[in-house]
């Protein structure tokens, strides 16, 4: 008998069990699934972590409202998900995308047996920006914590908030977002609540001051969670009093920084009517091209080498030969030397080592609005002094979304080194991708390279002050 | 004993949903929010609801407003005014479930229980809403909107009535206490209490039975008790799914019929079916035919009738006369008698027919002059004709809703009491229901008889 059954809830002239599941089960999602919004930006639902109809079980599920046009009535819901032991869902968060995706029966299957089986999922959900900012709140607030969501990219943060916030997330429960109050008897953890709010200046003061939680969610954003669990457990089980100072007290100094370069992903946004976001990390930067040159360095220098001796083996037998004047004047119509410094221009660009390092470090610049402000004037500052950027990219520069800022700098980079692009290209969901995208094709570029990496670290670097 | 719980509790009336008597009254208000965690946190309330007590209050609608004017459910009293200073409201000192005034046995004319009970989506909720709704959406039914008899209903109740009466959300407790008054000729005082149970526990899925709360509602008080069985017109193709749910429902009321032992409840509980949906009926060229070879005498304009279009108020105008003529007792009889088999479009036709005869008396009674000017009631008992072309039509309904259970396989009503049965044809016209309001009729003549 398995411990873990999925289950799939659908209102079918009255709530039932598509599959797995009892009508018990549906009496039990109730008070979850009843006036669920079913708008069209957040019909699509939320996680669910909760404890079973009996005690000694816990459900995992996506939960939804169903809009009334689909089944001639209002309150109808939908669940999907697994129900299993309580406590055996720790590593739930790394199922999201099997979690999230429209029910279907063997994945959900699927999924029960990986949590048979202990399995971790193949991949954390995307970490949204905010998690820092919303990690200071919980920390410096009381159960049930209220984590309030502006659109549903920003689902992402549930997970996230489960992992690293401050209940140990076997432990912790979660809801879905809604907007009318829950009224439970057994009170969530994380009470999940649809809102349209901006970050207030006391959560600015929080993130700004807290460099412990900065640390952490950039320990996770580089990969590292398990180090950002640690990380987050003495706070866990710090007193309230203790906890506030240990968020707001000065990194340690024997405790190493996080990493200077960081590789950034664009996350396909689920849901069309939000804007696109950066999130998370998943492999620092330095670490990959490390690696990446470990492997391939020698190969690739012997290779170079090769080249070079078969291309310049006949001049130097020449210039052997020859007059030193004959020399010169060779060198002055010779292209490689055009090459050589398109080779040094381009590596300039994506290369980490070999730029400024600006005031701001690169690795949290972007997660504070006063730092992305510092990010953006110097943006600015470049734009002036490189005439040959259209109006219509140097106002999304100015006065974008973040993303259309992000955009228009890398189009300015493609125009700028137009005839030897590295091929960096943000792939932007939207319009502001799509555009950005058809710059770098017009722009011939040899190569267009599709990840963050390289692309984010230009423009970070590019912001720097110029000497 | 009775007497001084009746004295100490001027309510004495069983709640419908615990079983105990007394009650307590409610003052102040609270907001939803507030009154659904006050509920949570009130496991008889829960209980008694049928909710788990281990997870809480279902939410309201995710656009709902956070009224404030919901009937608090603290005890003892909190200080403050009574919410509308008109009517005094009562919860069950046991459950506190908030009992309507209708409830309350007090000094009216008659009282009234209604019990109604479905599958989910077979139209309780719009038969409801029709009932309990204002007057003035009332302009297809045939006792509302009349100077000479009234309707209110109880404003205040627990979360989520507002929203199920007037929005139609999906309701999510077991049970649902709503009250309507009707006042006839300003002196005649009728308490409808009903109790709308959740469509879920008559299909086999929910394990709690309600046949005890059917039972307590439909005994308690000196009037009649109504089993309402709503039940939806699917067509002939879907007929053979509704079948299915009806059987659930019917085994539910056999069930029940053998817990009536008392000879009181036997006697006092009447039964019916409230047939809904009957306006996606659609007329068929058999069922002229039907007409043509059974009712030769009226086939003329049954047919034209039935024939009419999709917006049938308009073209119905020019048979407004039929409904004088007594005739309908032609096809009525044509019915009970024919052994023909009606297939399944032909009976589609028949119903579509019957909805369009309800159509043209409502048509006919806003019309109407008589002699002491217009029509002041859309419906008149004893003498007039009204009286007469409803119950033809509600006999009609009886012998279609037979054939059409009989002919997707199933037997129902059956049994001994078959005959006491009675349908209510009903349907949506114009956003607004046709005839919903006949189970007041019945309610008011049954005071009469």
């Amino acid at each position: 008998m398995p411990k873990y059954e999925s289950f799939h809830l659908r209102y079918d002239g009255g709530q039932r069990a598509v599959h797995g599941g009892t009508y018990g089960l549906v009496e039990h999602l109730e008070p979850f699934g009843s006036g669920l919004p079913t708008d069209a930006v957040w019909r699509n639902g939320g996680p669910l972590l909760v404890g079973g109809p009996n005690k000694t079980q816990q459900i995992l599920a996506w939960i939804r409202g169903i809009p009334a046009e689909e089944v001639k009535r209002e309150g109808a819901w939908q669940a999907w998900g697994v129900i299993g032991p309580t406590g055996g869902f720790g590593s739930w968060m790394t199922f999201w995308d099997a979690l999230s995706a429209a029910p279907e029966r063997e994945r959900l299957d699927a999924l029960a047996s990986a949590f048979e089986r202990g399995d971790d999922g193949p991949a954390y959900p995307p970490m949204p920006q905010r998690l820092a900012s919303l990690l200071a709140d919980l920390y410096t607030a009381e159960v049930p914590y209220r984590i309030a969501l502006r659109t549903p990219s920003e689902l992402a943060l549930l997970p996230w908030c489960c992992l690293l916030g401050p209940v140990e997330a076997q432990d912790a429960t979660i809801g879905p977002p809604r907007r009318m109050r829950l009224n439970l008897n057994v009170p969530m953890t994380y009470d999940v609540s649809i809102a349209d709010t901006s970050l207030t200046d006391q959560q600015r003061t929080n993130i700004a001051s807290s460099p412990l939680l900065l640390d952490i969610v950039a320990r996770a954003q580089r990969g590292d969670v398990d180090g950002a669990v640690d990380a987050v457990w003495p706070l866990r089980n710090a007193k309230a009093a203790d906890r506030r100072k240990r968020i707001f007290a000065p990194l340690p100094a024997s405790q190493p920084p996080a990493a200077k370069e960081r590789a950034l992903v664009q996350t396909p946004v689920a849901d069309e009517t939000s804007e696109p976001v950066i999130e998370a990390t998943i492999e620092p930067f330095a670490d990959r091209v490390q690696r990446w040159g470990a492997a391939w360095t020698p190969i690739l220098v012997a290779m170079i080498l090769l080249l070079q001796l078969a291309e310049f083996a006949p001049r130097i037998l020449r210039r052997i030969a020859a007059p030193p004047a004959n020399i010169a004047a060779t060198d002055t119509t010779d292209s490689m030397a055009t090459d050589t410094s398109a080779t040094d221009t381009t590596s300039a660009a994506i290369t980490p080592a070999t730029a400024t390092v600006p005031a701001i470090s690169c690795n949290n610049w972007w997660t504070t609005p006063e730092t992305q402000a510092q990010v953006i004037d110097r943006l600015r500052q470049r734009l002036q002094a490189t005439p040959v950027v259209p109006q219509s990219t140097a106002a999304a520069l100015l006065a974008g979304t973040w993303n259309e800022r992000v955009a228009a700098a890398l189009a300015m980079q493609l125009q700028v080194n137009e005839s030897r692009c590295a091929g960096i290209v943000l792939p932007l969901d939207g319009s502001a991708g799509q555009r950005t995208m058809a710059a770098a094709r017009s722009s011939n570029c040899a190569s267009v390279r599709t990840d963050l990496s390289g692309a984010l670290q230009w423009l970070c670097e590019s912001s720097a002050p110029q000497s | 004993m009775s007497f001084l719980s009746s004295f100490l509790h001027p309510f004495s009336l069983p709640c419908p949903l615990c079983g105990k008597k007394g009650t307590y009254k409610v003052r102040g208000t609270v907001d939803y929010d507030t009154l659904a965690t006050q509920l949570a946190a009130h496991a008889k309330w829960m209980r008694n609801h049928g909710l788990s007590e281990t997870t809480g209050v279902p939410a309201p609608p995710d656009n709902a407003e956070n009224r404030d004017f919901l009937a608090a459910v603290q005890h003892p009293p909190v200080k403050g005014d009574g919410l509308d200073g008109d009517r005094e409201h009562y919860r069950c000192k046991n459950c506190a479930t908030l009992l309507p005034p209708e409830f309350m046995p007090a000094d009216v004319t008659d009282d009234v229980a209604i019990t109604v009970a479905g599958a989910a989506r077979h139209g309780k909720t719009s038969w409801l809403v029709a009932i309990l709704a204002p007057p003035d959406n009332a302009d297809y039914e045939i006792v509302r909107r009349s100077d000479d008899l009234q309707t209110f209903c109880y404003e205040f109740a627990e979360p989520y009535t507002f929203d199920v009466v007037k929005r139609g959300f999906r309701s999510p407790l077991f049970y649902q206490l709503f009250g309507t008054t009707l006042v006839r000729r300003k002196t005649e005082v009728t308490y409808i209490r009903t109790v709308d149970i959740k469509g879920e526990m008559f299909v086999g899925l929910a394990k709690k039975s309600p046949n005890e709360v059917i039972l307590r509602h439909l005994g308690s008080g000196s009037g009649s008790g109504w089993l309402l069985v709503v039940d939806q017109f699917a067509g002939a193709a879907q007929a053979s799914e509704g079948g299915a749910t009806l059987r659930n429902i019917a085994s539910a009321y056999e069930g029940l019929s053998v817990q009536m032992t008392e000879e009181h409840t036997r006697r006092k509980v009447r039964k019916a079916i409230v047939w809904t949906f009957l306006d996606e009926a659609t007329w068929t060229p058999g069922a002229a035919a039907w007409i043509e070879k059974n009712t030769p005498a009226i086939a003329g304009p049954l047919v034209k009738i039935g024939q009419t279009a999709q917006q049938p108020i308009a073209t119905l105008q020019p048979f407004v006369e039929f409904v004088d003529g007594n005739q309908l007792e032609a096809l009525r009889v044509a019915l009970e008698t024919t052994s023909d088999i009606l297939d399944g479009p032909t009976l589609d036709g028949l119903i579509a027919l019957l909805f369009r005869l309800q159509l043209l008396y409502t048509l006919r009674a806003s019309n109407f002059i008589g002699p002491q000017g217009r029509l002041q009631t859309k419906f008149q008992y004893l003498m007039d004709q009204g009286f007469a072309y409803v119950e033809d039509c509600q006999m009609i309904a009886r012998q279609l809703y037979a054939r059409d259970r009989r002919s997707a396989m199933h037997d129902y009503p059956r049994g001994e009491n078959a005959d006491d049965w009675r349908v209510f044809p009903c349907g949506r016209f114009d956003e607004r229901s046709v005839w919903a309001d006949q189970i007041l009729i019945e309610a008011v003549a049954g005071a009469r008889r």
